[in-house]
């Protein structure tokens, strides 16, 4: 069992910040930001070192929530790892799904019906509703905004999660979307609740502008904070509305496309300056967008099979194959190695979240202790994802 | 004993015994404290000879001003070998002769002191201190304005960082 | 109508002569009605926080399109009792590396200076309880002691994160008592006087014969000093959006972390207390005090306006993110301080070009003698004292 400083030094380079350092820094304080603390979003460590008012150094301390997803999949045959895909990012499972089912069909080479790609694209933008709007409330408080918190999380995103519970039964762990289709159709009225639902969205994300995107004492918090680059962005591998924010016009949606993206007209939501307010922005605008989508879907979805010709025990072909998409914290992919057995042999998952966090050690330097809290928020991790 | 007297009395045996504590205590902070609450004692006395006025601008200056800047230079500068130092000179024996010399002149000096053994018959200051600042005594109260603006330019001369 | 002041005069007359039948001498008599009167006071103000903790609740939930407390008792009234004696239960825990008395001491600085402070308020007809002749002047000087409750609470936490949050929250308070006491400045010069009774009496009178003459209505001035003092008030009571010495989800966690059980009720109950302080002061200096229609007692009118103020400082707190620590003393420094200076040039300018028709300024005598000389006890004191 390795020590974890030496784990530490082992992987990361001599110049950066020790995570547990021994002595006090030669100059500075050290702090300790978590894995108790109500803005981390989950249990996430951050060590810092400051000069005065001024970070100098900062080293995320990850792993509290591991739980071995990789591994466990291995023992698992492939429909029974769809539910341990709903727990990576807990507040986006049907993307993580859909995701999943993607690099299993790639290796199978199975069709999807129409209907059962229509279904998935509705279900995939709520959830991305969904997960921005637990973006917003949190990222509110935060900044100290109590009450858009309760608008968005408690009101609108409780109305998609009794949509999502009428669907499939769960609100949070849906193992709806399988492998070649869906679990199953949409009940009577299901879709005229939406419809309904999406006329409504439209009017809570003009009050959430209202209530906190343009709000002086907000935006005096979030503009020309934690400034990223598009090149630091690409350099760190960056994805999600984080590099869009940035300047970068990158969404596997359009670069990739996957299901039956191609056939709705919507757009990227492009920042220019990639500080937090432009990623809240970004954010709060593809709300909108998927809004769009979604009543394209609507209008375009027509009756017919929920479930592709997939058999029942199946095995995939030795091989490998690399399924994403654009998920609502950046490109989620998954990479399967089969050897011909039930199990694969090996699974690995390409989370957004590890990979946005990372460039937090960079991202934290330079700026005010006051603004460290803001920059974390702005970059909307899921310790699910990023502990696996 | 009247009630003033006797106020005056618990008055200054207390301030006299917090003053003991500001001069005596190791903990640097309690003293900070201990003058604090010496400071309020003084505009208690200010109160008591009827100066409304006198004293309410004492508590606000000093102790809501003064004190508490001081207190945060003391929180900044607490360190632990400060509470190992000493308390007391060493040179104490000559100290306290001459302390003690100084000390009965003035005893001698206020005895002989006429002062009046009632207390004034309480009326409002405000109008009058207002009249007085700027009517007669306008100009050392321009001067003393002067005095902390000196105070304050040094301040910020001290306080701005030198780039070497 | 149903007028409080006067009949506390009369009662508390009729105690005193009463206390000296039992053969108290008449300055015996008068100290002893003073401890009567500041237990009643202080245990009138004391009930003031169970209210407005309740209000808070539930008016934070209704804006929040939620109901808040609502099972104890009929929607939940009894949930402030119930937290208080929760609280009371709770154990006292003192940091090992903390000063205890410091500990102890720092919950007294900061709570017990606001009760003094409700003394020169001018509740009505027959209130204030003490005709202070500097009532601005001592108000806020008391609650600057409070300052001192704050370091003292960051010090005697033992920890560096709560020491750093107590500077923070005393360098704010120290900070923003500046632009409060200056933009009162123009209500003094204004109404020559610094006695809370007189400001509240003098905006007691009409222009042509309905419009009220509160200071808040008088063009420019008026707003300015009041928005000046609200905003510095709110960043007093170190609420949202100035609250960054208690936030919990900030980096620094705020100076009264190391705090629990009794002690940390009576943080919270000083702050409402505070924020209770500020709303009567705003009525006081800006909206006229008790002045109002003859269907409602003055009283009333005081409470109601006081009231409505506390709803601003609620509402404030959950609309707003909180300003972050360097923008929120430039905000004071360099946009507060100079309105308010600016505003008393531009109240002296007033002054100076009133017209002798429009009677700007009350004169000594439109002020009713009786309203002078309204404290329940004030004759009685200088008889006693005189003897």
């Amino acid at each position: 069992m390795i020590d974890p400083p030496l784990l530490n030094k082992a992987v990361v380079p001599a110049s950066a910040l020790d995570v547990f350092p021994t002595q006090a820094p030669e100059k500075g304080m050290f702090i300790s930001l978590g894995p108790h603390h109500p803005s981390t979003h989950g249990v996430l460590r951050v060590a810092i070192t400051t000069e005065g008012e001024i970070v100098t150094g900062a080293q995320p301390d990850i792993g509290y929530l591991h739980r071995a997803t990789e591994k466990l999949a291995e023992k698992r045959t492939y429909p029974q790892i769809i539910v341990l895909t709903d727990r990576l990012d807990y507040l986006a499972a049907m993307t993580n799904n859909w995701s999943y089912c993607l690099a299993v069909e790639k290796m199978l080479n199975v069709a999807i019906p129409e209907r059962a790609d229509y279904l998935r694209m509705i279900v995939g933008e709520l959830q991305r509703i969904a997960s921005h709007c637990v973006f917003i409330g949190t990222y509110g408080i935060d900044i100290g905004a109590f009450t858009p918190f309760f608008y968005s999380f408690g009101r609108e995103r409780e109305r998609i999660l009794d949509l999502f519970e009428e669907l499939c039964g769960a609100r949070l762990t849906y193992n709806y979307v399988r492998i070649g289709g869906v679990m199953a159709d949409a009940p009577d009225g299901w879709l005229d609740k939406v419809k309904v639902f999406v006329k409504e969205m439209y009017a809570a994300a003009d009050e959430y502008d209202k209530l906190l995107t343009y709000n002086p004492i907000f935006t005096d918090r979030t503009q020309g904070i934690g400034i990223m680059t598009s090149e630091v962005a690409k350099a760190w591998g960056v994805t999600g509305p984080n590099l869009r924010a940035s300047g970068e016009r990158a969404d596997v949606r359009i670069d990739d496309p996957y299901g039956l993206y191609p056939r709705v007209k919507f757009d990227i939501p492009i920042g220019k300056n990639g500080d937090c307010w432009e990623r809240y922005k970004c954010r709060v605008d593809e709300v909108r967008e998927s809004l769009k989508i979604i009543e394209q879907a609507l209008a375009q979805i027509q009756p017919g099979e929920t479930m592709g010709k997939v058999a029942k025990y199946f095995r995939v072909p030795p091989g490998e194959g690399y399924g994403h998409l654009e998920a609502p914290r950046g490109d989620l992919g998954f990479y399967i190695i089969s050897d011909g057995s039930p199990s694969p042999y090996r699974f690995h998952i390409r989370a957004p979240s590890f990979i946005n966090l990372q460039v937090l050690q960079q991202l934290l330097k330079g700026w005010k202790v006051a603004d460290v809290i803001a920059i974390l928020g702005s970059i909307d991790i899921v310790l699910g994802e990023v502990d696996r | 004993m009247t009630l003033p007297l006797g106020i005056f009395y618990a008055l200054s045996a207390l301030m006299i015994g917090f003053s003991l504590v500001v001069v005596t205590s190791r903990n640097l902070f309690r003293g900070a404290m201990c003058l604090t609450a010496s400071m309020g004692f003084v505009a208690a006395f200010f109160a008591l000879l009827g100066g409304d006025f006198l004293a309410a601008s004492q508590l606000l200056i000093y102790v809501g001003g003064v004190m508490v800047l001081i207190l945060f230079v003391v929180m900044f500068v607490q360190t632990p070998d400060l509470f190992r130092a000493r308390q007391t000179s060493v040179r104490w024996i000559p100290a306290l002769l001459l302390a003690g010399g100084v000390g009965a002149l003035f005893i001698r000096a206020f005895c002989h002191i006429e002062s009046p053994t009632e207390l004034p018959v309480l009326q409002p200051t405000s109008t009058a201190l207002g009249h007085l600042l700027l009517g007669d005594m306008a100009v050392p109260f321009e001067v003393i304005s002067l005095v902390l603006l000196a105070a304050l330019v040094g301040a910020l001369v001290f306080g701005l960082e030198r780039e070497s | 109508m149903f007028e409080i002041g006067p009949l506390l005069i009369q009662a508390f007359t009729y105690a005193r002569q009463f206390l000296t039948t039992l053969g108290a001498t008449p300055l015996q008599a008068v100290v002893g009605i003073k401890f009567l009167q500041t237990t009643l006071t202080i245990s009138i103000i004391l009930a003031i926080p169970l209210f407005l903790v309740y209000a808070e609740r539930k008016i934070s939930a209704f804006m929040q399109a939620r109901l808040g407390p609502m099972h104890t008792g009929p929607w939940g009234l009894l949930q402030t009792p119930a937290d208080t004696i929760k609280l009371l239960f709770k154990e006292d825990i003192v940091p090992q590396g903390a000063d205890r008395l410091l500990h102890l001491l720092a919950v007294i600085l900061a709570a017990a200076p606001v009760f003094v402070c409700f003394a020169p308020v001018p509740w009505g007809t027959g209130f204030p309880l003490i005709n202070l002749d500097t009532g601005i002047l001592f108000v806020f000087a008391v609650s600057g002691v409070s300052t001192l409750g704050i370091l003292a609470a960051g010090w005697g936490s033992g920890n560096k994160f709560s020491m750093l949050g107590g500077l923070r929250g005393a360098a704010q308070m120290v900070s923003y008592e500046i632009p409060r006491a200056l933009s009162v400045v123009p209500v003094v010069l204004f109404y020559s006087s610094l006695n809370l009774q007189t400001i509240a009496t003098a905006q007691m009178e009409r222009w042509h014969g309905w419009m009220p003459k509160w200071f808040i209505f008088y063009p420019g001035i008026g707003q300015i000093a009041f928005i000046v003092f609200l905003i510095a008030s709110v960043a007093e009571t170190n609420r949202i959006p100035f609250d960054i010495p208690e936030a919990e989800s900030e980096l620094v966690s705020g100076y009264h972390t190391e705090y629990s059980g009794m002690k940390f009720a009576f943080f919270f109950l000083a702050e409402y207390v505070y924020v209770f302080l500020s709303s009567a002061l705003v009525t006081t200096l800006f909206l006229g005090g008790a002045d109002g229609a003859a269907f409602l007692p003055s009283w009333m009118w005081f409470l109601g306006k006081t009231l409505l103020i506390v709803f601003l400082f609620l509402w404030f707190r959950w609309t707003f993110p909180r300003l972050r620590v360097d923008r929120l003393m430039q905000f004071c420094w360099q946009f507060l301080l100079p309105l308010a200076l600016v505003n008393i040039v531009l109240t002296v300018g007033w002054m100076m070009c009133k017209t002798p028709s429009q009677d700007v300024l009350p004169t000594q005598a439109a002020i009713p003698s009786s309203e002078m000389h309204g404290s329940p006890d004030d004759a009685g004191l200088t008889k006693a004292v005189e003897k």
